[in-house]
C-alpha cells in the first residue's frame, strides 16, 4: 500500500483533502482516490492542517518501516494531473509545488537518504542499465558470490559502496527537460484556402497542464462535440485569444459554448509567498508608510488589468512553467543562514581570497606497512650511509673536485663543465661514483622518463586503451577478475572487521570466495601465459621459416613478446598480495580462536 | 586587508581592493577632515557601499569624536542590504581586532515591514497599521488599562517597558530581519525597539524620509549632534525625494472624507464636553502657551508627521479663533467647503500660495495665521480627544496639513487645480495639486544642521547639478571612472533597426508599427544570443503596456517564448516581487528568462540585477518625463529663472540619470559582465551626459549601431566573456593586493614630493623673478611664456574682427 496525500494550498478558499491509496492487489496499479472537504468555515484550514499532518507524520512512518524493496514512491510530483478530472484539478499546478515544497523542506528529497537510495530496486535497475560496466561487474559478482550470501544481502552490500553512484543517477533521473509555452508555439497555416493546424497529442497534455481551464471545458463538451470539432472551434474563440492574453474585440467570433467560459478567472491562486527583504518590492513600497507627494504623471499611471491582459498573462504562465522548480530565493526556515544567503548575493566575489581546496585529508597512521620489508631496510642502509659520514669531509671533497675540474681564472672549457669525466673514463667505478658523470646522467635521465612513464600510466583516464599484451578478451576478464576480487575482498573486510561473531559464518564463506578468486586469477594466469606461448612459438616458426628459406638467422627477442602470466602477475600483483593477506589475516584469527575455544 | 588613509587605520573586508575604491575612500577622508559636503560619484557595482562603511566605522572606532553615522537610502531592500555588508564588516573588524567593539547599528523602516503583532501585521496597507499599531500602543491606552478599563495593548510593546530603556537589544549589529528574529524570539516589538535604541547606535541606517521630513528631522536632531555623518546612497533621485516630501494632492473625494472627518471630530467633542470637559480646558489653556508646551510627552505618539513649522511656531500661541475645539473644527469645515467651490471649475488653473491665500481670505475671511497652525492644532485635539481609529482622520490630516504648508510658504511652490485627467476627458474629476518646485526647501535643514553629508551614486552626472539643485557647498566633487582588466561591460548604442529605419520612443513614431517590430525584434534577437536573465526598460508604464500588447499582436512575443520565460512588472507590487522571484529562479535554473520593467519604476529602484541575473540589459526609448505633464512645466520655469537650468538640459538630465541607473543595475564586481544598449536614435547626442564610467567605456564606433551589427558585436562580447577569467589576471590593474596598494602609495607620496619641490623651484624663481624684475627698472621684457598668450590674444582679435 502506498497512500498519498494533496491539499489545496493555504490560499485557496476552499478546503480539500485528497489522499490516493494503492492498495496492494489493485489491477492495473490505479491509486483509490478519497476527497475530503472541509466545511467548518473559518476553522476548517486548521482542521485540514491538523488532519493532514497526522496523516503525513503515520505515512512517512509507514514509508520508513518498509524500507526493504519498495514500489516507487516518488511519485508525488505527479500525482495532481493523474487522476480524474473536476474542478480539483485547477490547483494542480500549485498542488505539485506545494508537494515539492514540502518535499524539500521536511523530510528532504528521496536522494538524501541513503537507505532509501540502497532500498529502490527499480533505481539500481535503471542506473544498470545505464552503465554496461556496472551491469557486468555486477552480474559477475552475482554469479561469483558464495551460496550462504543471500541474494539480498549480497546486493546490500555491493550498493552500499556504490550510494554516490545511486545518487547520481537518482538527480539525474530527477531532472526533466522544463515544459514552455504551448499555445505560444501553435501556428495555424493556410493550406490550399483551408486553415489548418497540426496538434499532437503532448502539446494537448501540455495544454491541460498549463490551462486547467481548458481541460475542465474539454472535459465537459466533448463527449458533445467530437475531438476535433472542439479543437477547432477552441483554437478560433476568443477563450483562447484570453487565453494567450490578447484583448478580445466586438469583431471576434462568438462561440456558443466556449464563450461561457470567458468569465472564468485561471490566476485565482496568487500565492502568498514571502520573499527575502532585498526583493520585497511590496516591503519597499511600504517602507515608509506617511508618503506625500504629487500622484505620477498619466503615463506612469499603470491601466487596469483589463485593458492589458496580457501583462498577468505572461506573469502567470512563467510562474506555471517554474512552479516545479525551487525557487531561487526560497526563505530558508532554519534561522540564521538567510544572512549569510544575502551577504553572499553581496559579496564582490573577485575582492574574495582564493578559495581554499577542499580535499578529503587521508589518515594513514602507520605508513610503512605498506611498503614490503625489503624496501624498508633498503632505506634504512641508505641512511645509515648517509648518517655515517662527516659533512666536513664531504664538503672538503666537493672543493677539491671542484678546483680539479674547474681550474683558476675561471676560464674553462664548456665541455667540461657538462661532462667533466673525460681524462678518466677508464675508471668505471669512480666514474659512477662521479657527480654529473655521463653514467649518472643517463642513469638519472632515465629514472626521470621511467617515473614520467608510471605517472601517465597511473593517471591515464582510459588505461584500457593499452592491454598490457594480452588480448583484449584476456584483459577484458582480467579487469573483471580484478573487480570481483576486490568487491569481494571488501565484503570480507567488512565482515571480518565487524567483530560481529554472528558472521562468523559469513567470513567463512567469503573466505571461500576469497579462495575462489585466487583461483580464478591463477586461471587467468595459465590462460595469459598460453596465449604467450603460442605467440612465442609463433615467432619460433617464423624465425624458422626464415632461416629455412634465405638461410639467414633471425634474432629473435622473446622477451619482447609481453604479456603471459608475468603480465597478470604484474597486473594482480596488490590485489593477490592483498588477497593473501586477508586469508593469513583469517588463518591468524581462525586458529587464535581454535585455541581458546578448544572444539567441545 | 589593513591599510593607512593618512593616519588612519582602515580595515576593509576583502583581501583585495578596487582602486576606485580606495580613491574613494581617501576622498570621502578629506571631507570628514574638512567637515564640509561632497558628492561621489562611483561607478555601479564596484562595492560603494563597503568602502563607505569601512571607511566611516574606522573613523568613528579611531577618533574620540566617534561621529554617529546616519545612512540614508531609499528602500527597504537597500537599507537590508546595507546593513547586512555592515554586519558583515563588523565581524570581520571582530576577527582582526580580536575582540568585539562596543558597536551599535540598526536599521528603521515602517510599522508595517517589521509588526509582529499576530493581526495587526496581517494588515495589507502601511496607514492601517500604523493606525492599529497606535491604537495598541499610544500611552493614553496604556493609561486606560491601568485605570482598568477594557482595551487591548499589544504584548510586544508592552515587553519593551521591563527591559532596561538603554539596552532593548544587545550590542552589534541587526539587519531587519535580525531584528524581526531577535523581536520574535524575544516577543517585543521591533519597530519600536529600533526606534527608542536609535539615540544608541553608532550607525542608523533608515529611508531618506526621516531626515527629509521636516517635523521628524527636528524631532531626531535633538539626539543627534552637529557632526553626526550623513549619507545619501543612491541619492540620484534625492531632488524628487524632498519635493515629494513637500508635494500634496487632494480630490474631491478626499474632500468628502475629510469632511466626514471633521463631522466625526464634531461628535466626539461634544460627547467629551459632556463626560470630560476638563480635559478640553486643559489643552485649550496649553495652547495659550504655545504649540512648543503642548507637544511633550508624545514623542511616540505623534500621529502623523507635520510639514515644516519654522521655531517662531512653535513659541508663539495658538491663534485665538481656533483655540477652543469646537471653534476650530467650524474653521476646517469652512476651509473645506471653500476647497470643494474651488474644485467646481472647469478649465485648469494654477496660481502661488500667496494669491491662493488672497482668494480664500476674500470669500471666507480666513486668515493666513490659523492656517498655518492647521496642522498641529488638529494633532493636538487628536490626542486630546484620545481618538483611536485614527486612520478615519487621515483626509481631514491631509487638508490640516495643505492649510500649514501653503500658508507657510511663498516660494517654491504652486497650486495647480486640474479639473480633467487626460486632455481627452470628459467627466470631470479634478484634483488640486499642491506642489513643491524647490527640491532645495526640504533638504536645507539637513545641510544647515549637519556639518558633513556625503551624496553618493553610481550616476550623479553632471555632478554640479546637485549642489545647484539642493543649494549647498562642497568641498569635493568626483566622479571615479572604472579600471578594467578586460572590457567587462558594453555599452552601445543602437539607433536604427536591421532595416536601417531609425528607432526612437518619440512620441511622433512611438507607436509607428515600424518601430515597435524593430524594437520587438531587437528584444528577439538578444533574447536569442544573450544567456541567463535579460532587462527589458521601458520609459513609462503606459508606453510598456502598449508596446507589449503590440509585440504580442505582432507574434514577437511567441516567437521570444521559444528562448526565454517572460516577466513584466505590475502596477500591484507583491504581483511584482513574485514576477521578480520567478525571474531570478528561472536565470538559476538555466531556463532563462526575460523581465520587463519601467525605468522609474520599482524594479529599477534598488533591485540589482548582476551576473546571471543580468546578462543584458536594454533601455528601449529615452525614458523622459511626461513632458506635458504641468507640474514638469513648472518646475522647469522654476528651474531656469531661480537656478539657471535651461529646460532642455534638465529634461535631459533626469532622463539620462534614470538611463544609467538601469544600465547600472547589471553589473556587481568586475568579474561581472553584461551587455548594455541604449536604443534610441536620441542617445547618440547624450551619450556624453551618462557617467563618466559608461561613457569611457563606449566606442565611438558603437555609438551608432543598427540591430544586426549590434547583435553580432554583442555576440562576439558574450563569447569573449566566456572565457575563463581567473581573479589573478586583473591583479595589480583592477583589482589591488596589499602590495599593490603600498606601491601605489609610495608612487603617490613620490609624485606629491616632486610636486611640492617643483612648486617651491616655481616660487623661488617667481621670487628671482620678481627681485629682476624690480631691478631691471620697469620696461622690462615679458617672461616668454607670456609672448606665446599674447599671439593667441592677437588671433582672438583677428577673430573678432572678421
Amino acid at each position: 500500500m502506498s497512500p498519498d496525500q494533496q491539499s489545496t494550498p493555504a490560499t485557496s478558499p476552499k478546503v480539500m483533502l485528497k489522499i490516493h491509496v494503492l492498495p496492494p492487489n489493485a489491477a492495473d496499479n490505479t491509486p483509490e482516490q478519497y476527497v475530503f472537504n472541509f466545511t467548518a468555515g473559518a476553522n476548517a484550514r486548521a482542521e485540514a492542517d491538523a488532519i493532514k499532518d497526522a496523516l503525513s507524520a503515520a505515512i512517512q512512518a509507514a514509508k520508513a518501516a518498509q524500507a526493504a524493496p519498495t514500489p516507487p514512491v516518488v511519485a508525488a510530483g505527479a500525482g495532481g494531473s493523474g487522476g480524474g478530472g473536476g474542478s480539483n484539478e485547477g490547483v494542480s499546478a500549485a498542488m505539485a509545488m506545494a508537494n515539492a515544497i514540502t518535499a524539500g523542506g521536511s523530510y528532504g528529497k528521496p536522494w538524501d537518504d541513503d537507505k532509501r537510495l540502497q532500498g529502490d530496486m527499480e533505481l539500481q535497475q535503471s542506473l544498470l542499465k545505464s552503465n554496461p560496466q556496472l551491469q557486468r561487474m555486477f552480474m559477475e559478482s552475482m554469479g561469483t558470490k558464495p551460496e550462504t550470501l543471500s541474494a539480498g544481502q549480497f546486493m546490500k552490500q555491493f550498493w552500499s559502496t556504490r550510494l554516490h553512484l545511486l545518487r547520481a543517477h537518482a538527480i539525474e533521473r530527477s531532472q526533466t527537460r522544463g515544459s514552455y509555452n504551448v499555445l505560444s508555439t501553435l501556428k495555424p497555416r493556410v493550406e490550399d484556402s483551408v486553415t489548418k493546424l497540426n496538434i499532437s497529442k503532448e502539446q494537448i497534455q501540455l495544454i491541460f497542464n498549463q490551462h486547467p481551464l481548458v481541460k475542465q471545458v474539454y472535459d465537459e463538451n466533448v463527449p458533445k462535440l467530437s475531438e476535433t470539432q472542439f479543437w477547432s472551434r477552441f483554437f478560433q474563440s476568443r477563450l483562447f485569444k484570453k487565453l494567450r492574453g490578447e484583448r478580445i474585440s466586438e469583431t471576434d467570433a462568438t462561440d456558443a459554448i466556449l464563450d461561457k467560459y470567458l468569465k472564468a478567472d485561471e490566476h485565482g491562486n496568487l500565492r502568498d509567498a514571502q520573499v527575502p527583504h532585498f526583493l520585497d518590492l511590496a516591503g519597499n513600497e511600504v517602507n515608509h508608510s506617511q508618503r506625500r507627494g504629487n500622484r505620477p504623471d498619466l503615463d506612469m499611471r499603470p491601466s487596469s488589468v483589463e485593458k492589458v491582459p496580457i501583462i498577468r498573462t505572461l506573469n502567470n504562465l512563467s510562474e506555471k512553467i517554474m512552479a516545479n522548480v525551487a525557487p531561487a530565493d526560497a526563505i530558508p526556515q532554519a534561522n540564521g543562514d538567510t544572512e549569510d544567503d544575502t551577504y553572499n548575493e553581496l559579496q564582490l566575489r573577485d575582492l574574495r581570497g582564493d578559495e581554499e581546496q577542499r580535499r578529503i585529508l587521508l589518515n594513514v597512521k602507520d605508513q610503512s606497512r605498506f611498503f614490503s620489508s625489503q624496501s624498508k631496510t633498503d632505506e634504512d642502509e641508505e641512511s645509515r650511509l648517509f648518517a655515517q659520514q662527516d659533512p666536513n669531509r664531504i664538503l672538503n671533497d666537493l672543493r677539491g673536485e671542484v678546483d680539479q675540474n674547474l681550474p683558476e681564472g675561471g676560464i674553462v672549457p664548456i665541455g667540461r663543465l657538462v661532462e667533466p669525466e673525460e681524462d678518466d673514463d677508464d675508471d668505471e667505478k669512480k666514474q659512477a661514483s662521479q657527480v654529473g658523470s655521463r653514467a649518472n646522467l643517463k642513469r638519472a635521465s632515465s629514472q626521470i622518463l621511467e617515473a614520467i612513464r608510471d605517472r601517465r600510466t597511473q593517471t591515464e583516464v582510459s588505461a584500457i586503451s593499452g592491454t598490457f599484451g594480452l588480448s583484449s578478451a584476456l584483459y577484458d576478464r582480467l579487469t573483471l577478475t580484478h573487480a570481483t576480487s576486490t568487491e569481494f575482498l571488501h565484503q570480507f573486510w567488512q565482515a571480518f572487521l565487524s567483530g560481529n561473531p554472528d558472521r562468523a559464518g559469513e567470513v567463512a564463506s567469503l573466505v571461500e570466495s576469497l579462495n575462489r578468486a585466487m583461483d580464478r586469477i591463477k586461471a587467468v594466469q595459465q590462460d595469459a601465459e598460453a596465449e604467450r606461448q603460442v605467440e612465442v612459438n609463433r615467432l619460433r616458426r617464423h624465425a624458422r621459416e626464415v632461416l629455412e628459406a634465405t638461410g639467414k638467422k633471425l634474432r629473435i627477442n622473446l622477451a619482447n613478446v609481453a604479456g603471459g602470466e608475468q603480465a597478470v602477475t604484474r597486473l594482480l600483483g596488490p590485489t593477490i598480495r592483498a588477497l593473501e593477506t586477508a586469508l593469513t589475516k583469517y588463518k591468524d584469527a581462525l586458529a587464535e580462536e581454535m585455541k581458546e575455544m578448544p572444539p567441545a | 586587508m589593513k591599510f593607512f588613509i593618512d593616519d588612519l587605520p582602515v580595515l576593509f573586508p576583502y583581501p583585495r581592493i578596487y582602486p576606485e575604491q580606495y580613491a574613494y575612500m581617501c576622498d570621502l577622508k578629506k571631507t570628514l577632515d574638512a567637515g564640509g559636503h561632497c558628492v561621489l560619484e562611483m561607478p555601479s557595482g564596484t562595492g560603494k557601499t563597503v568602502s563607505l562603511l569601512s571607511l566611516i566605522v574606522a573613523y568613528q572606532q579611531h577618533y574620540p569624536e566617534h561621529r554617529k553615522l546616519i545612512y540614508c537610502s531609499r528602500t527597504m531592500s537597500e537599507i537590508e542590504k546595507a546593513l547586512a555588508e555592515l554586519k558583515a564588516l563588523m565581524s570581520f573588524r571582530a576577527k582582526e581586532l580580536g575582540y568585539t567593539e562596543d558597536f551599535r547599528a540598526l536599521g528603521l523602516t515602517s510599522r508595517k515591514n517589521l509588526c509582529l503583532h499576530p493581526s495587526v501585521k496581517r494588515e495589507k496597507s502601511g496607514t492601517v497599521v500604523d493606525a492599529r499599531c497606535r491604537s495598541l500602543t499610544a500611552g493614553f491606552v496604556k493609561e486606560k488599562k491601568e485605570r482598568g478599563e477594557d482595551v487591548e495593548l499589544c504584548v510586544y510593546h508592552e515587553n519593551l517597558d521591563l527591559l532596561e530603556p538603554h539596552n532593548l537589544v544587545p550590542p552589534g549589529v541587526f539587519t531587519l530581519d535580525g531584528l524581526s528574529r531577535y523581536g520574535e524570539e524575544h516577543k517585543q516589538c521591533p519597530y519600536f525597539s529600533a526606534r527608542r535604541m536609535m539615540p544608541f547606535c553608532n550607525v542608523i541606517i533608515y529611508s531618506y524620509h526621516y531626515l527629509l521630513d521636516p517635523k521628524i528631522a527636528e524631532r531626531v536632531s535633538k539626539e543627534l549632534s552637529k557632526d553626526c555623518i550623513v549619507v545619501f546612497d543612491e541619492a540620484h533621485n534625492i531632488d524628487n525625494v524632498c519635493i515629494e516630501s513637500l508635494s500634496i494632492d487632494l480630490t474631491e473625494d478626499s474632500l468628502r472624507k475629510a469632511t466626514r472627518g471633521a463631522n466625526n471630530l464634531e461628535r466626539k467633542i461634544s460627547e467629551m464636553k459632556s463626560s470630560d470637559a476638563e480635559k478640553l480646558q486643559n489643552e485649550y489653556t496649553k495652547l495659550v502657551e504655545g504649540l512648543r508646551e503642548a507637544e511633550q510627552a508624545r514623542e511616540e505618539d505623534q500621529f502623523i508627521s507635520n510639514p515644516v513649522l519654522p521655531d517662531d511656531l512653535l513659541k508663539e500661541a495658538v491663534p485665538g479663533n481656533i483655540r477652543r475645539a469646537e471653534h476650530f473644527v467650524t474653521f476646517l469645515k469652512r476651509f473645506i467647503e471653500y476647497l470643494k467651490t474651488r474644485m467646481k471649475v472647469t478649465h485648469t488653473i494654477s496660481e502661488t500660495p500667496l494669491s491662493f491665500l488672497t482668494h480664500v481670505k476674500d470669500l471666507t475671511y480666513i486668515e493666513r495665521k490659523p492656517l498655518r497652525f492647521c496642522a498641529e492644532r488638529l494633532t493636538s485635539l487628536v490626542r486630546t480627544l484620545e481618538l483611536i481609529n485614527i486612520e478615519d482622520y487621515q483626509p481631514l490630516q491631509e487638508v490640516a496639513t495643505f492649510a500649514t504648508l501653503v500658508a507657510t510658504y511663498e516660494k517654491g511652490f504652486l497650486l495647480i487645480l486640474e479639473p480633467f485627467e487626460s486632455e481627452a476627458a470628459t467627466v470631470p474629476n479634478p484634483v488640486l495639486h499642491f506642489t513643491c518646485l524647490d527640491a532645495a526647501i526640504a533638504i536645507k535643514p539637513v545641510f544647515d544642521r549637519f556639518s558633513s553629508v556625503i551624496i553618493t551614486s553610481g550616476t550623479l552626472s553632471p555632478l554640479e547639478m546637485y549642489p545647484k539643485m539642493l543649494g549647498f557647498e562642497t568641498v569635493l566633487q568626483e566622479s571615479y571612472s572604472m579600471t578594467l582588466a578586460r572590457r567587462s561591460f558594453l555599452p552601445m548604442i543602437v539607433t536604427r533597426g536591421s532595416d536601417q529605419a531609425q528607432i526612437s520612443s518619440s512620441f511622433q513614431i512611438r507607436n509607428d508599427p515600424g518601430v515597435v517590430r524593430n524594437y520587438g525584434n531587437m528584444v528577439l534577437e538578444f533574447s536569442r544570443i544573450t544567456p541567463d536573465g535579460i532587462v527589458v526598460f521601458f520609459p513609462s508604464y503606459l508606453y510598456m503596456e502598449s508596446i507589449i500588447s503590440m509585440w504580442q499582436g505582432m507574434g514577437i512575443l511567441d516567437s521570444i517564448w521559444n528562448y526565454k520565460l517572460i516577466l513584466v512588472e505590475t502596477p500591484d507590487a507583491q504581483e511584482s516581487s513574485l514576477a521578480l522571484e520567478t525571474y531570478r529562479t528561472a536565470c538559476c535554473n538555466g531556463r532563462g528568462a526575460l523581465l520587463f520593467c519601467v525605468a522609474r519604476g520599482k524594479v529599477s529602484e534598488g533591485i540589482d540585477f548582476d551576473h546571471h541575473y543580468g546578462r543584458a540589459v536594454i533601455n528601449i526609448g529615452v525614458p523622459f518625463q511626461y513632458t506635458e505633464s504641468r507640474i514638469l512645466k513648472a518646475r522647469l520655469e522654476f528651474l531656469r529663472e531661480n537656478y539657471r537650468i535651461r529646460e532642455n538640459d534638465f529634461l535631459s538630465f533626469d532622463a539620462m540619470r534614470h538611463a544609467a541607473q538601469c544600465l547600472g543595475r547589471v553589473l556587481r564586481g568586475k568579474d561581472d559582465y553584461g551587455v548594455m544598449v541604449l536604443a534610441d536614435r536620441r542617445f547618440q547626442k547624450k551619450r556624453n551626459q551618462l557617467p563618466k564610467w559608461i561613457s569611457q567605456a563606449m566606442l565611438e564606433s558603437e555609438t551608432n549601431l543598427s540591430t544586426d551589427m549590434a547583435v553580432a558585436t554583442a555576440k562576439n562580447f558574450l563569447r569573449t566573456m566566456a572565457q575563463p577569467f581567473k581573479a589573478r589576471d586583473q591583479e595589480g590593474i583592477s583589482t589591488w593586493s596589499l602590495a599593490d596598494l603600498e606601491k601605489h602609495r609610495e608612487k603617490q607620496m613620490l609624485e606629491e614630493e616632486r610636486l611640492r619641490r617643483e612648486e617651491e623651484l616655481v616660487n623661488a624663481r617667481a621670487a628671482n623673478g620678481a627681485y629682476y624684475g624690480g631691478g631691471g627698472g620697469g620696461g622690462a621684457a615679458a617672461p616668454p611664456d607670456d609672448e606665446f598668450d599674447d599671439d593667441i590674444d592677437e588671433d582672438l582679435m583677428m577673430l573678432d574682427a572678421q
